[in-house]
């Protein structure tokens, strides 16, 4: 195919769902694929053959226990930082000569022994404490299958019209950031909605143009089986009625963006992300 | 041949100093990261180093260069985005250290330029090949667009190359996977020809 070898490397360049036909260096690229149906049809191609492989990229088995390992790791370099801290200014609290500190008749260096002991002992256990506290309420995984029957339940309240209000105010925003390097729009109304023990949620109406979407924001302890970054590429399934549904979780924070058919498509408010 | 540059810092996307936390702020944002990404980290390791043993230690390398660094992270919502970056910089630095980046010429685009079999199914055992068949800056650069979903701009940028080479190698990868991909709807004694990439196969061990 003359047409799409010669855009080959731009056509590659260009990620599916993205606005990078609007990058200079694809501009050629844009207006080929808006002239000639051969350009437009390897393009769409390639952004098939991209979503295969990046579904493939993404699917590696990860091995049990990796999270707890991870803790532990960063645990331990925790306990070591400290102690190599708190030697370090035992050492400088000390600074005596080696007779001094032979001595039998040196009854500093065990009230120093005891000052430092006491309180590390105090912060050991309650280090312990925390450990176990943690373990004991360790944040649920929750499968997609499970979010798409979740969304459908936080997306019925926002579907109700009495609690949204105009304003955005302050606090909610600080709470339930949307990142305008994520999203091509910005709330324009909000409501809370109920989302039990999922955590704290917020409903926003985002409008770009004359098109519409709901983006569902949850501070949440649980860990989400959803990518970390969005992507068109990758809509929720198992999702009813006519919308289509992106997830993704950032840290704490849920994200469900969710656009009815007729009212626009999830490439509508979602954009690469810009890191620098 | 441009190389990654040494001058490649982690963690750029938000370096700049975050706000102030408390011990126990910072311990319980590490926790989070860890229980919210590790997976993903784990999954981005993997396709870096293609060994499973491999992969731990680089996730297990990146949070802990992330516990020293999370004063750095400004916005939790740009967490995953910081993670990538940590645990691409640790695998070039380990790259850079055994001197394991093979040498990757600047093939003529042509070359493979003329087909792009279509991909409707994955075999996962040939993509790891495919993977492990690219040199270090060809896959690394293809798995940022794949995986931090990062344009060729983004990574130019972060990896301060030009675009045009970023292009290059995003799309000669592209088109080595593809065709790697595509072996077994092909005849024999196509499948069998060998890719220009591969003389110059050198897969990364940690």
């Amino acid at each position: 195919m003359t047409a799409s070898k010669s855009y080959r490397r731009e056509i590659d360049a260009c990620r599916p769902g993205s606005n990078d036909l609007d990058l200079p260096e694809l501009a050629e690229l844009a207006r080929a694929v808006a002239d000639d149906p051969r350009v437009a049809k390897a393009l769409e191609a390639s952004h098939a053959s991209d979503i295969a492989l990046c579904d493939g990229l993404q699917d590696v088995p990860v091995p049990s226990g990796l999270a707890d390992r991870m803790l532990a790791a960063v645990e331990a370099a925790t306990k070591a930082a400290q102690l190599a801290a708190s030697e370090a200014d035992g050492d400088a609290t000390v600074a005596l000569p080696p007779a001094a500190a032979e001595s039998p008749a040196a009854p500093s260096r065990s009230r120093r022994a005891w000052l430092i002991a006491v309180p590390a002992l105090a912060a050991s256990l309650a280090l312990g404490l925390a450990v176990v506290f943690w373990q004991q309420s360790e944040p649920r995984r929750v499968s997609q299958a499970e979010l798409a029957s979740l969304v459908e339940t936080w997306y019925q309240q926002a579907q109700q019209r009495q609690g949204w209000t105009t304003s955005i105010d302050r606090a909610t925003a600080e709470q339930f950031p949307v990142d305008s390097s994520v999203l091509l729009a910005r709330p324009v109304a909000q409501r809370t909605i109920s989302a039990a023990s999922a955590g704290e949620a917020v409903a926003y109406e985002l409008r770009r143009a004359d098109r519409k979407a709901v983006l569902l924001v949850v501070r949440t302890r649980d860990h989400y089986d959803v990518a970390p970054l969005p992507s068109t590429n990758r809509p929720l399934g198992m999702v009813t009625g006519n919308k289509k549904v992106a997830a993704w979780q950032s840290g704490s924070l849920l994200y469900v963006l969710v656009v009815e058919a007729n009212q626009g498509s999830l490439r509508d408010f979602i954009r690469p992300r810009d890191l620098t | 041949m441009s190389e990654i540059p040494p001058s490649h810092r982690p963690a750029e996307p938000a370096c700049r100093e975050g706000p102030a936390r408390t011990v126990e702020e910072t311990a319980a944002l590490l926790r989070q990261l860890i229980v919210a990404h590790s997976d993903a980290m784990y999954r981005y390791a993997y396709r870096l180093t293609g060994q499973s043993a491999d992969a731990e230690d680089l996730t297990q390398q990146a949070f802990l260069l992330a516990q020293q660094k999370l004063h750095q992270l400004r916005e939790d919502d740009r967490a995953a985005a910081w993670l990538f970056a940590i645990v691409r910089s640790c695998f070039l630095k380990a790259c850079r250290k055994r001197q394991q980046l093979a040498p990757a010429a600047e093939w003529n685009l042509d070359e493979i330029a003329d087909e792009s079999p279509e991909i409707d199914h994955v075999d996962q055992e040939k993509l790891s090949k495919a993977l492990a068949e690219l040199p270090d800056e060809f896959r690394v650069v293809v798995l940022m667009f794949y995986f931090e979903d990062l344009s060729y701009k983004e990574i130019a940028e972060q990896l301060e190359l030009p675009i045009g080479t970023v292009m290059s190698r995003l799309s000669r990868a592209k088109s080595h996977l593809r065709r790697r991909l595509a072996e077994d709807t092909r005849p024999p004694h196509e499948s069998a020809v060998r890719s220009p990439l591969s003389e110059h196969a050198s897969p990364s061990r940690m």
